[in-house]
């Protein structure tokens, strides 16, 4: 299995645990304790709203209370505290089915209760006025009459033991009493009769009242409430304990997950450490193969820059003239090629490029070297075209043995003692600043590239110019003309403006200008540059007038 | 389980921890029964005003403004200050309150101060909150006759309204938040300070002698059995004509003498009322439902006859009046204006 798909494995595998950890975690997290505690004070404070109700009642019926507002008041509270308790049980549990319906309980017998207390306040305010009126109204006829005092008197004590004691007993005799009262024919005078008729009245009110007091009593006091606060409580309790025991469980799982994740952890930690160790081992073996490669680049590389160095003079020099010569090689070593040979009659200057970089190229310009150099020993005479020609024959037929797809552009010039200048070959064309105009000529070079074809003669002839004290010969390579700033090639325009300012400068000047313009532009070729100022007879640069005569239309 | 059971528990709870009662505390903490029976013992019947609540100044003053906005009616002419007039008690002084284009209504308008100390509203205590309330008055087709998306529209559309309710609310104008505008500022009129408050707090001067003869007479005479507790009243319902027939005497019974029967329909409550107040009962003439009582001598002596079953003596009936005078508190400052 590749690396990749390991490493994409224990991701998934991740991924995965981390999905499965998160599921069981909020599983495990699903019995809320907060939220159930403040469930439970929900159900502690409806049922002690619910006690605390029926205390007040009682100390009110009792005249322990003396006002409602206590009773009232714990009666809205009750009201809202079942309320809550829905709300606080639903952020539990589900309050759907069984605890639904003992909620709907709750909330009737709630409803009951409270028409219970309202009925109780009512009739229990009705009941006291008549309980005040009656020992009062009694007192006062009783004052008026000695015949009423006696069953008066009776009746407001049985009307007294009945509010007391309350049960069967006390409220027959009470009755007993009022219906004996309301049967016997009092003496009572016709200025009384309105106030007699008036305590009999608020008597009535004490024996109809007080049955309906007691049972609005009992109706609060008695309520299911409780009972439907403790059936919705079991139900709650045993819906919670489910939630509790279903995340005790996922508890339990997901403490085993978390034990078979860490081993997983563990395993997945050492598995990825083999694959880091594997890519360790491969990437050291890779990098020793590249540095050997690179070594063994750098060493073709360097060969390649002694065999350019070998062949190109250090310091050339051409009698009666002031020569200046620069070669830039690039990292890779490109083909460039330049000669200055002498002869017994004549200097000869050779200036050439071979495609390609490297080894294979620097062989090519050695074996031209070669050639060149030998023809002319043999042939001093010889001209530009000739030599050229013969060059060609023994590099094509080289280049092939070699089995290199390569070719070189060359032009060789043939300088006479008189300054005359006979030269031949396609390469770059040659600058030549006219001292006396100070004006720049431009040499096209015509012929064929050397080592495309064994017969070349016809394509090649001489052409010649004449150089004055003070004009100057530039030759380059293609490296200069297609150097590179600002997106702009440097061109034969940047090697005219260079002349242009050639007027009083040595050779080395000329060169340092040209590399000074050069500065902001990107040499991405071997560069070889040949400045030869033509010195007068007397060594100085001031001479006549210099005619450029051509050989060939091509001249100029 | 029989009523002697119940007895038993009474008399077992009562022996046990001498049952009494402060206010209705909230749960926690909970005030043992001894606690509460030290607190409750030898307390009369009556309560001090309470305290005025913190609220957030922004909404009362947004409910303040809607109170008095005539704009919330059908006819922009009716406010709820209309009937509620801060200046003359919270009531109108009318029998009856007039509605948009002249509409009389069935029932006494009842005084707004105090009121959130009710235990339910209206005559009927058809509504449990004041914000429940609001709704009465301003769709009642015989009051304001106002539908709420009018209502939302009318305060949408005006730039004032819009930005007050911005800073007292989040979400803007809503019925909701004209409900709690208006209820929020209605929790606000409490009137404290009553010569009789202050001769409860400790003040023996605060009454005079026969403002206390008139109390005595108040609780002797059985008044108290219905009008106690802070509000002195407010805090249950009783049938209008206890001990004589009320309605039958006066004739002509309307829908609205029903009472809480047209809330329930049941016809234990019909002429059962929410038992009125009597705080500023002085200033909130003519009295009961049916406003047929045009001053406090009429209405305690029609009380005294219907609910109480006894005559009273004119002397005994200006004692309660006066009585009743020493219940009439202080306005809040921030109505001074509204009630001159």
């Amino acid at each position: 299995m590749s690396a990749l798909r390991q490493f994409a494995l224990i991701l998934g595998f991740i991924v995965l645990s981390l999905v499965i950890s998160g599921v069981l975690y909020s599983r495990s997290r699903s019995a809320d304790f907060d939220r159930h505690a403040r469930a439970l004070e929900a159900i502690g404070n409806v049922r002690h709203l619910n006690e605390l109700l029926s205390e007040r009642v009682l100390a009110a019926r009792f005249g322990l209370l003396n006002e409602y507002d206590p009773i009232t008041q714990t009666e809205l509270h009750l009201a809202t505290g079942v309320t809550e308790l829905h709300g606080r049980l639903a952020n539990v549990v589900s309050t759907s089915g069984a605890l639904e319906q003992a909620l709907r309980e709750l909330d009737a017998s709630a409803e009951r209760q409270r028409a219970g207390v309202e009925q109780f306040k009512r009739e229990n305010s009705v009941l006291k006025n008549s309980l005040y009126y009656l020992p009062t109204a009694a007192r006062e006829l009783a004052a008026k009459s000695d015949a009423l005092g006696a069953p008066l008197n009776q009746l407001v004590e049985a009307a007294l033991v009945y509010n007391l004691v309350g049960d069967q007993t006390a409220q027959t005799a009470y009755s007993d009493v009022l219906a004996s009262i309301t049967a016997q024919k009092l003496d009572v005078s016709a200025a009384d009769r309105s106030e007699f008729g008036m305590l009999l009245a608020h008597a009535r009110v004490i024996a109809g009242r007080q049955p309906i007091v007691d049972r609005a009593v009992k109706q609060v006091v008695d309520s299911d409430v409780s009972l439907q606060i403790s059936a919705a409580e079991r139900i709650y309790y045993q819906r919670f304990g489910e939630i509790v025991a279903s995340s005790n469980w996922y508890r339990k799982v997901l403490s085993a997950w978390s034990l078979v994740l860490l081993l997983s952890v563990g395993g997945a930690g050492f598995q990825l450490r083999r694959l880091y160790s594997g890519l360790e081992q491969r990437v050291a073996l890779r990098t020793a193969e590249l540095s050997k490669a690179l070594a063994a680049l750098w060493g073709e590389m360097k060969l390649a820059r002694k065999i350019q160095e070998a062949l190109v003079p250090p310091l050339p020099q051409i009698l009666n003239c002031d020569v200046a010569a620069s070669m830039k090689a690039t990292e890779e070593v490109g083909g460039d090629y330049y000669d200055v040979i002498h002869t017994p009659d004549a200097e000869w200057i050779l200036i050439g490029d071979v495609s390609g970089h490297g080894v294979p190229a620097g062989l090519i310009m050695m074996m031209c070297q070669t050639a060149v150099r030998t023809v002319l020993q043999s042939d001093p005479t010889i001209m530009p075209d000739r030599l050229l020609t013969r060059v060609n024959s023994v590099l094509t037929t080289n280049i092939r043995q070699l089995g290199e797809d390569k070719y070189m552009t060359i032009s060789a010039l043939r300088r006479e003692r008189d300054g005359s200048v006979f030269f031949a070959g396609a390469h770059q064309d040659i600058f030549i600043y006219r001292a006396e105009t100070q004006l720049v000529e431009v040499l096209e070079t015509h012929g064929i590239w050397l080592g495309l074809k064994e017969h070349i003669g016809h394509s090649l002839s001489s052409e010649r110019f004449q150089l004055a004290p003070g004009d100057v010969l530039l030759l380059l390579t293609d490296g200069i003309t297609e150097a590179v700033g600002n997106g702009k090639m440097f061109d034969t325009s940047g090697v005219r403006r260079v002349l242009d300012r050639a007027h009083g400068m040595t050779a080395q000047q000329i060169l340092g200008a040209l590399f000074t313009d050069l500065a902001d532009f990107d040499l991405r070729d071997d560069a070889t540059v040949l400045v030869i100022r033509q010195l007068g007879p007397d060594g100085k640069s001031t001479a006549p007038n210099a005619l450029t005569e051509a050989l060939s239309p091509s001249a100029q | 389980m029989t009523l002697s059971r119940g007895r038993a528990l009474a008399a077992s709870a009562l022996l046990a921890s001498l049952l009494g009662c402060t206010d209705a505390s909230k749960p926690a903490p909970r005030e043992t029964a001894p606690e509460r029976a030290q607190e409750t013992l030898g307390r009369e019947p009556l309560l001090v005003l309470p305290e005025l609540p913190v609220l957030d100044a922004r909404v009362v003053a947004l409910g303040a403004k809607l109170f008095h906005e005539p704009r919330l009616s059908s006819d922009g002419k009716v406010a709820c200050s209309s009937c509620h007039d801060l200046a003359n008690g919270g009531a109108d002084g009318k029998r009856s309150s007039v509605g948009v284009r002249g509409r009389v209504g069935a029932i006494n308008a009842l005084s707004v101060y105090n009121s959130s100390l009710n235990f339910v509203l209206f005559w009927d205590g058809r509504a449990a909150t004041l914000e429940e309330q609001v709704d009465g008055p301003l769709t009642n087709p015989l009051e304001m006759d106002a539908k709420w998306p009018d209502v939302v529209g009318k305060l949408k559309s005006d730039a004032a309204y819009q930005s007050a309710f911005a800073a007292a609310f989040t979400d803007g104008v809503t019925q909701d938040n004209v409900r709690t505008a208006i209820a929020t500022f209605e929790r606000t009129l409490l009137t404290p300070n009553s010569p009789f408050d202050r001769w409860l707090g400790g003040d023996a001067t605060a009454l005079t002698a026969a403002q206390k003869a008139g109390y005595e007479l108040f609780k002797g005479v059985g008044c108290v059995a219905c009008h106690q507790g802070r509000n002195v009243g407010g805090n249950m319902f009783q049938r209008f004509g206890v001990m004589g027939d009320y309605f039958g005497d006066r004739g002509h019974v309307t829908e609205a003498d029903n009472g809480r029967f047209n809330v329930t329909h049941l016809e234990s409550d019909r002429f059962v009322f929410r038992v009125p107040s009597l705080r500023n009962v002085a200033r909130t003439a003519p009295y009961f439902h049916d406003g047929s009582a045009p001053t406090l001598p009429d209405a305690v002596q029609v009380m005294a006859k219907y609910q109480l079953g006894r005559k009273l003596s004119d002397d005994q009936i200006a004692a309660i009046v006066a009585f009743l005078g020493s219940l009439s508190g202080v306005v809040p400052a921030s109505v001074q204006s509204d009630a001159g």
